[in-house]
């Protein structure tokens, strides 16, 4: 990627934002080394980490001397470094559609999955605490409502952006694998353009692989 | 360019439309701002997806989304005089940085002010609704967290991508904005680097032309 030095990715592999950054650097076929970050003993907000990120989330990332967070910026400049199409930008319309959709996995999807999966995983197995159904049940309504704009959508394109794949679809994929894991898996059942879309990307090789990355971690 | 100008779809005291009239006026395109009338039903058009504004229309291309809209009008309508305000023509890494503080305003900083701005303003006027008080002493909290970090920042950095005004700056506008209609503004006095930042931010030309269509007492 310009440089000797092989790129580094700080933080869980389990980590969804994680995730979406390894799954753009196994599209672009990069070499990257991937640096445990311990959440549970609170390691991202140690100094060490907290001097990468400011923030103190994972993931941070590292290229020379550039230092990068937030997964979605990351995953550009990984696309853009590796000369990959998944961002369209040799097409003002069609890098605009990427975006667009992006934007649209990030404050429904993504929004809605977060709260859906923090409270049925996080908080029992990482906080001893119980589920809040009532927010699972809210956020599974919002789940529903973006599902619904998806299945419309994909009814026209073979993906969100248009008949090609790109990061819009991609960006889905981490958090897509624990639903699927999830005793909520069975939404996407009356999704059926949805979760051919969704069941085709799980088998891109990128995308397997990074999913048995997060199951080890 | 177009010989026709672009539409954008919603009103001009929406934040989120806000945002692209503002990348609209920096690059100085020609625009047509097309009221959207909520009661009517009329922003369940196929304009946008989700029902919301902004949407945006430039002959065939329809789009929806602020933040993509918005990068959108930067890349097509840059003229050679107007900054580079996305950083693409500094290299892959200038562009990345503002990738990245794009991301925290939408991702750190907006999930704090907001509240803050939907308790003490939008709710209020469009519902008739009281201001929750725990929701926006909750936000205040976060947000106080959130200009720490943006104080250091500026410490170190002209700007919040570099030493260049970008995207990211301009990113913060719209819901700044209308905080400081709040009984909340004088929060910013406790970061004088992003009060300072700020200040400079509401000088830009651009700026002005939209804040005239702004409201500032509800």
């Amino acid at each position: 990627m310009g440089t000797e030095a092989k790129v580094k990715v700080f933080g869980p592999a389990r980590s969804t934002c994680v995730a979406r950054v390894l799954v753009c650097l196994e599209e672009v076929g990069a070499e990257y080394e991937l640096v445990h970050v311990h959440l549970p003993a609170g390691e991202h907000k140690g100094p060490a980490h907290l001097a990468r990120t400011l923030f103190g989330q994972v993931p941070a990332f590292q290229d020379g001397d550039l230092i990068l967070f937030e997964s979605r910026a990351i995953s550009r400049y990984v696309l853009r470094k590796g000369a990959s199409d998944l961002l369209r930008e040799n097409s003002l319309a069609e890098s605009a559609t990427v975006d667009a959709w992006l934007e649209a996995e990030s404050h429904n999807f993504d929004r809605a999955m977060s709260a859906i999966t923090f409270q049925c995983f996080v908080v029992p197995m990482f906080m001893g605490g119980t589920t809040d159904h009532k927010i699972v049940e809210e956020n599974m309504e919002k789940l529903k409502a973006a599902l619904g704009v998806y299945e419309e959508r994909l009814t026209r394109f073979k993906y969100l952006a248009g008949d090609f794949i790109s990061l819009a679809d991609l960006s889905h994929c981490p958090m897509a694998h624990y639903l699927l894991a999830s005793p909520c898996a069975s939404v996407l059942d009356a999704y059926p353009r949805v979760k051919d879309w969704v069941d085709g990307m799980m088998d891109r090789p990128s995308v397997k692989k990074v999913m048995e990355l997060m199951d080890a971690s | 360019k177009m010989s026709s100008p672009v539409k954008v779809f919603g009103h001009a005291t929406s934040t989120n439309v806000a945002r692209v009239l503002l990348c609209l006026e920096e690059v100085g395109a020609e625009y047509e701002l097309v009221p959207v009338d909520f009661l009517a039903g009329e922003h369940n058009t196929p304009e946008h997806p989700f029902g919301k504004i902004p949407a945006f229309q430039d002959g065939d291309l329809v789009l929806f989304e602020s933040r993509a809209i918005a990068r959108y009008i930067l890349r097509k309508y840059r003229t050679p005089g107007s900054p580079d305000l996305l950083g693409e023509n500094g290299g892959a890494e200038e562009a990345a940085m503002v990738d990245v503080w794009t991301e925290v305003e939408a991702q750190q900083y907006h999930p704090a002010i907001s509240p803050v701005v939907f308790e003490c303003i939008i709710f209020p006027v469009m519902r008739g609704a009281k201001t929750d008080q725990k929701v926006v002493d909750e936000s205040l909290e976060r947000l106080r967290l959130v200009l720490g970090t943006y104080e250091e920042r500026l410490s170190k950095s002209r700007y919040l991508a570099g030493d260049s005004f970008s995207f990211a700056d301009l990113n913060h506008f719209p819901f700044t904005f209308y905080f400081m209609a709040t009984p909340y503004a004088a929060l910013l006095d406790e970061y004088p680097r992003v009060k300072a930042w700020w200040e400079d931010l509401m000088a830009r030309p651009s700026v002005k032309r939209v804040c005239a269509n702004m409201p500032t007492k509800f």
